[in-house]
């Protein structure tokens, strides 16, 4: 064990003690030091002023605090297995928060969205699939879509008639194009913004 | 067992129990010995030593249960520190007017003393309560609990050195706050 206070401690008596020096002093009062260490303490202490007087300070409170009857009022220390159980718990809350959050996120994906895997397989279930006439795939179609299809159809009875089915968008540009044509014959300008939000907005569905 | 033999029986059975606690307090106090000689040899003269000593040992034969065993050798030091302070002030002047009346204002039945060391408790134990948590725990476990230092710091999961200068810090920040 070195020495932690400075030979020239004897002529400076306020010469400031180190840390390390000042934690050995505890551990030497509270028996906490092997016998070789008090054995160098002890010298330490007869020739340290300082030490000395860090001993009695230490002593005083030592001494104080072992004559207060604290213990019931001081918290019970949080031990290690504690601080772990309480870990492990936090641990199981966040987890049982992710299940439920996922849960809640997949009823949510599976109602409303579109796109995923189950939807596909699950497409003849839904109430707004309609059927591809070239491919014969099911097809998922918002009900706006729809409704805009509808009031087309009313439209162009001679399309209509033909198909049993709603007819679907396929990406073909002359058939909305036809349709785009014909309804601006019909319709006057004065409802233009109107209709053609209708339109736009199909057009973007499709 | 006849009744004559039975008072003699515990007669020698207290005796052995009385030589019994005395080997203990000597052990104890010659344990701290050497401690408390380079203690005092910065305190007072060789010549007072030995006397400081002898008054240390006294205090502890009629105190020492009165002691929590984690601070006994700390009591022993303030004892002693308390001692060759006395003996400081018995060699001043003024000291030996004091003295002469130190039968009527020292005594330990002097309500005055009585009152302030109640008030000396309740700011000792106000100012622990306003230590941080952590180093509250620490004074706990290591003066009420008698865990050693390396205990505590397994128990609380911190390293050695943390445990011991917080308990430091604590000690400093109640002799600080009680000035």
């Amino acid at each position: 064990m070195s020495r932690s206070v400075s030979p020239d401690e004897d002529m400076n008596p306020n010469i400031s003690l180190t840390s390390e020096s000042k934690n050995r002093c505890l551990q030497y009062l509270l028996d906490e030091l092997d016998a070789e260490q008090v054995e160098l303490f002890e010298e330490e202490l007869a020739e340290s002023t300082s030490l000395c007087d860090e001993l009695q300070r230490q002593a005083e409170m030592v001494s104080m605090l072992s004559g207060l009857n604290f213990g019931e009022e001081v918290p019970p220390a949080q031990t290690r297995s504690a601080l772990q159980a309480g870990t492990w718990w936090r641990i199981a809350c966040i987890a049982i928060a992710a299940c439920c959050a996922g849960m809640v996120f997949r009823t949510w994906w599976q109602t409303s969205g579109s796109g995923s895997p189950l939807d596909l397989a699950r497409l003849d279930t839904l109430p707004h699939v309609v059927v591809d006439n070239q491919s014969d795939r099911p097809i998922p179609v918002p009900e706006f879509t729809l409704i805009v299809r509808a009031w087309a159809d009313g439209r162009l009875p001679s399309e209509t008639s033909e198909q049993n089915n709603v007819p679907i968008a396929t990406g073909d540009d002359d058939t909305l194009d036809d349709f785009l044509q014909e309804t601006d014959d019909e319709i006057g300008d004065s409802s233009a913004e109107q209709r053609f939000s209708w339109i736009f907005t199909a057009a973007s569905e499709i | 067992m006849s009744d004559d033999l039975t008072p003699r029986i515990q007669s020698e059975t207290s005796v052995q129990r009385t030589e019994e606690t005395l080997d203990h307090w000597r052990t104890i106090f010659e344990n701290s010995e050497r401690g408390l000689r380079a203690f005092l040899r910065k305190r007072l003269q060789d010549s007072d030593i030995d006397d400081c000593l002898q008054v240390v040992f006294v205090k502890l034969l009629e105190n020492g249960d009165s002691v929590a065993a984690p601070a006994l050798k700390s009591w022993l030091f303030r004892v002693a520190a308390n001692e060759s302070a006395r003996i400081w002030r018995s060699k001043a002047a003024a000291e030996k007017m004091y003295q002469n009346h130190s039968g009527t204002l020292g005594s330990a039945v002097d309500p005055t003393n009585q009152a302030i060391q109640a008030e000396t408790i309740r700011n000792a134990k106000r100012a622990l309560k306003s230590l941080p948590e952590s180093w509250q725990q620490i004074v706990y476990l290591r003066v009420y609990e008698n865990l050693t230092f390396q205990q505590i710091a397994h128990r609380l999961d911190v390293p050695l050195g943390t445990a011991l200068t917080r308990m430091r810090r604590a000690l400093e920040r109640l002799r600080s706050e009680m000035k």
